[in-house]
């Protein structure tokens, strides 16, 4: 059996993904200069 | 079409003719009648054609003798993500009066004429309970003798019923150490282990000490009847598969609330979100991960530990819970995205954090100086500041599990540096399966 994954581990990807979203906002040329310089690895 | 309950079938033949009885219990099953008869009640025509059936007549006296093991034993079927059924018993009352006949013949050439059907049935059912716990991964274990009641503990292992008791008297400020013991030795009898040892001078047994090694004492590696762990008794069996059914059903519906919550997340942030090992590149179907999620979920919630030969398909339940983390992650785009707005923004900087929240406005400006930040870095609203707390504690390591999962070991880095190049990623290497398996 594989465990449920740990509920802070959730909490923290939740609240990244806040960080992350208000970034975007609050920066908006280096959030789309960071997302264009996606390449596959 | 309704499918007609039990109760609904049994009251439906208690209305027919007794004459047609017969033709009727020629083709049911040992269960079927035990469940029919439960409905029906003892002052019923079905009892009473059961009484005087020729077919059936032997096997009601062998009910007769011990009716309250044999509902038992039919209410044993464990009931999980609510059409998948487990029975511990094996099918072994799925036996129609001719294959019940044919196999007390075999069995009593075999045993004797003292052979007992009843008996086979609790050895049987119990054998099986035992062979699925001497398999079953130690994680399974852990959560299971972490979440049963004291109370099933009590009735599944009786030697640990004084242990239990001494345990609920502690004081308030021991009590959880005791109950830990009781459950630390309710582990060790899920697995079958015994720390028995016989005294080389008195020859009597006693109880090892965790840890304590006396020279010259062997272990017992012998299952004690007199303790319980040869066979399980019908009330030991029914208090386990009941707890049992409640701890996997709790555990599958956490699991299952997870998939559905990262669903809902990846439908949000879709373009933040990835699988492990995915492409860093944007996904063409978004729709794709959220229908998986929510399909595996479903799935999930039918998951039977104990019995893990029996299901194939549990394989795609547990690639969803392989890694520490969950089964999407942040884009490496967002991770270099928080690291440049941390250099420059103060608000996102963890020791910074620490100082704003105790210094006067003087020190803050101090601070900004000597890291040369900029003084007009737009501030977040209170929302994502306690979000940025949360993403600050977290970020160096995966969260360790608690000792109730089973798992030890250190903590594992969340970001590594995967070249000079300053180019960060989520750790994708974090997997667990050779850490829940023995």
């Amino acid at each position: 059996m594989l465990p449920p994954v740990d509920a802070r581990e959730m909490e923290w990807l939740v609240a990244f993904l806040g960080v992350v979203e208000w970034m975007e906002d609050a920066y908006p040329d280096l959030a789309f200069q960071e997302r264009s310089s996606v390449r596959d690895e | 079409m309704p499918k007609s309950s039990t109760a609904n079938i049994a009251g439906h033949i208690e209305q027919l003719p007794l004459e047609l009885f017969e033709p009727i219990l020629e083709n049911l099953s040992l269960r079927d009648v035990i469940a029919l008869v439960k409905h029906a009640g003892e002052d019923s025509r079905l009892v009473a054609a059961l009484a005087i059936s020729p077919k059936w007549r032997d096997i009601w006296s062998t009910y007769q003798a011990n009716p309250d093991g044999f509902q038992t034993l039919v209410s044993l079927i464990v009931p999980i993500g609510g059409k998948r059924l487990f029975d511990p018993t094996l099918g072994a009352l799925e036996v129609t009066p001719g294959q019940y006949y044919r196999r007390l013949a075999r069995e009593r050439e075999i045993h004797g004429p003292k052979y007992n059907f009843f008996d086979y049935v609790v050895r049987k059912t119990s054998n099986t309970i035992q062979n699925l716990l001497s398999n079953v991964d130690h994680v399974t274990l852990a959560f299971l003798s972490q979440r049963v009641t004291l109370d099933d503990i009590a009735v599944i292992c009786p030697w640990l019923k004084t242990l239990v008791n001494i345990a609920r008297q502690r004081h308030p400020d021991v009590r959880n150490k005791s109950i830990q013991v009781v459950r630390d030795r309710f582990h060790e009898a899920l697995e079958g282990s015994c720390r028995c040892v016989v005294d080389p001078f008195g020859g009597a047994r006693m109880i090892r000490p965790r840890g304590f090694e006396t020279p010259g004492v062997k272990s017992c590696l012998v299952k004690h009847p007199d303790r319980g762990t040869s066979q399980w008794t019908i009330s030991q069996i029914k208090a386990f598969v009941d707890a049992y059914s409640v701890v996997q059903t709790q555990l599958n519906l956490m699991k299952a609330a997870q998939l559905q919550g990262l669903a809902k997340l990846y439908a949000r942030h879709h373009s933040r979100l990835k699988e492990p090992y995915a492409p860093q590149g944007p996904r063409n179907n978004p729709r794709h991960i959220p229908n998986q999620l929510e399909g595996v979920s479903r799935f999930v919630t039918r998951i039977i530990d104990l019995d893990r030969d029996s299901q194939p398909r549990s394989k795609q339940g547990m690639s969803k819970f392989r890694y520490l983390h969950p089964c999407l992650i942040p884009y490496d785009w967002c991770l270099r995205l928080w690291i440049k707005v941390g250099k420059t923004n103060p608000h996102l900087r963890e020791t910074m954090q620490s100082t704003i929240s105790e210094s006067s406005e003087d020190a803050l400006e101090d601070l900004m100086k000597q890291l040369s930040l900029s003084p007009t870095a737009p501030k977040p609203p209170d929302e994502v500041l306690s979000q940025i707390q949360v993403v600050n504690q977290g970020i160096r390591t995966f969260y360790k599990r608690s000792k109730k999962w089973g798992q030890t070991g250190s903590a594992l880095p969340r970001i590594r540096i995967v070249n000079s190049d300053s180019k960060y990623h989520i750790s994708p290497l974090s997997l667990r399966l050779t850490l829940c398996y023995r």
